[in-house]
């Protein structure tokens, strides 16, 4: 049965986007990616956010969920 | 109709006598106008394929078509554009609600006559072999090379392997703060040896043409941060198309040794364990060449599409 996968980062929740990055290490789909929000020429960003661009590969294993100190990673499933 | 002035006479009545009236009739996709060409290569290319034609590569033709202030923007706002685009990409297409209309949408864009720069003619751009690219390097005299936009918004990862040609290049030499390391001026031999080793390495080589027939990019792609290839090959988004050739495998040469599956990036690839050989699928084959590259016992050539008949309309 298809179903609809809907991976999502809770910015609120979520300490320390760039140096923490536990879900990015632990995606066996890379579903993740770390994007700076302030990207200019010349100057390191400084702020961040973490997108699951890739949410269409995840196979739902929950590793991200377990591995977030702050339970910043919401997945859920739902039949399409 | 920006170019029409300049087609190839000579190869207008030759089509015209022996292909366009013939194929009138069974023209079903309407790309066998030319024979074998497919019409928007009719159209640009003067008798070529059309990022092969010296004109559609030059500065003077973006001048003309008046594009300075959409390049200066562009390199400007580059960081905000492909940003956006890597992130409202998996919003969009990953939501089943929003994946049908926004293809409609882009579909309908590209399926007009004329084009301009926000809403283009045709398609985007396509697949071409490493000789092609090469070709390419040679018309457009001194290369430049900047980071690839896409793997850095989509990954945060500096990788070096796009060449804007023309204007798009000249413009990008105005901002090289965009790469870190400036935008470098390659000679067209570093040049060439660069995309042998983007070949060897298995990115796909792919040129950019927004609107046809101004090429601006020639660059090095790889599945799934190329926001070329990703809508393609996932959503089947007709904007970027196949190339002019298909590979094909000697299966008599083949030891099944798997390196052309590795490299595919389109999925056309696959092992046949029982004979211990590979296949590659014709109708998934985009042509770009990388499984040839990688082959070691040479078994893979590249055909001209229009030299098979079920594919020479499969773009």
């Amino acid at each position: 049965m298809p179903v609809k996968v809907s991976v999502e980062w809770v910015g609120d929740k979520c300490s320390r986007p760039q140096d923490c990055g536990k879900c990015l290490e632990v995606c066996p789909c890379t579903v993740f990616v770390r994007y700076a929000t302030d990207r200019e020429p010349n100057k390191e960003p400084e702020s961040y956010v973490i997108v699951p661009s890739f949410k269409r590969f995840c196979i739902l294993c929950y590793r991200c969920v377990e591995a977030c100190p702050n339970k910043a990673i919401k997945v859920s499933v739902q039949e399409a | 109709m920006p170019c029409a002035g300049r087609r190839n006479n000579a190869f207008i009545q030759v089509s015209s006598l022996f292909s366009l009236d013939k194929n009138k009739t069974n023209n079903t996709a309407g790309f066998s106008e030319g024979g074998t060409l497919c019409k928007f290569c009719y159209k640009h290319g003067g008798g070529k394929k059309w990022y092969l034609n010296e004109r559609n590569l030059s500065v003077k033709l973006a001048k003309e078509l008046g594009y300075e202030v959409w390049e200066l923007d562009h390199w400007k706002l580059i960081d905000k554009v492909y940003g956006d685009a890597a992130k409202t990409l998996s919003d969009v297409f990953d939501d089943p609600n929003l994946l049908e209309p926004t293809k409609k949408m882009i579909e309908a864009m590209i399926q007009k006559d004329e084009g301009t720069r926000v809403f283009p003619e045709g398609h985007l751009g396509q697949v071409i072999t490493v000789e092609e690219a090469k070709k390419v390097v040679e018309i457009s005299g001194e290369i430049y090379r900047v980071m690839c936009p896409c793997r850095w918004m989509n990954r945060n990862e500096k990788v070096y392997t796009c060449m804007p040609l023309g204007l798009h290049g000249e413009t990008a030499r105005v901002f090289p703060d965009h790469a870190p390391n400036g935008v470098e001026i390659l000679s067209v031999e570093e040049a060439k040896a660069f995309l042998d080793e983007c070949d060897e390495k298995g990115l796909v080589h792919t040129i950019a043409g927004t609107p046809l027939p101004f090429a601006f990019a020639l660059c090095n792609c790889e599945y799934p941060e190329c926001i070329a290839l990703r809508p393609r090959i996932d959503f089947n988004v007709h904007h970027l198309l196949k190339g002019h050739y298909v590979a094909f495998l000697d299966i008599d040469k083949c030891i099944g040794c798997g390196s052309c599956v590795i490299r595919c990036q389109f999925g056309a690839a696959t092992l046949r364990p029982t004979m211990e050989k590979a296949y590659i699928d014709p109708w998934k084959c985009f042509g770009c060449g990388v499984c040839r590259a990688a082959c070691p016992e040479g078994a893979i050539t590249l055909v001209p599409r229009e030299n098979i008949p079920a594919l020479k309309e499969e773009w």
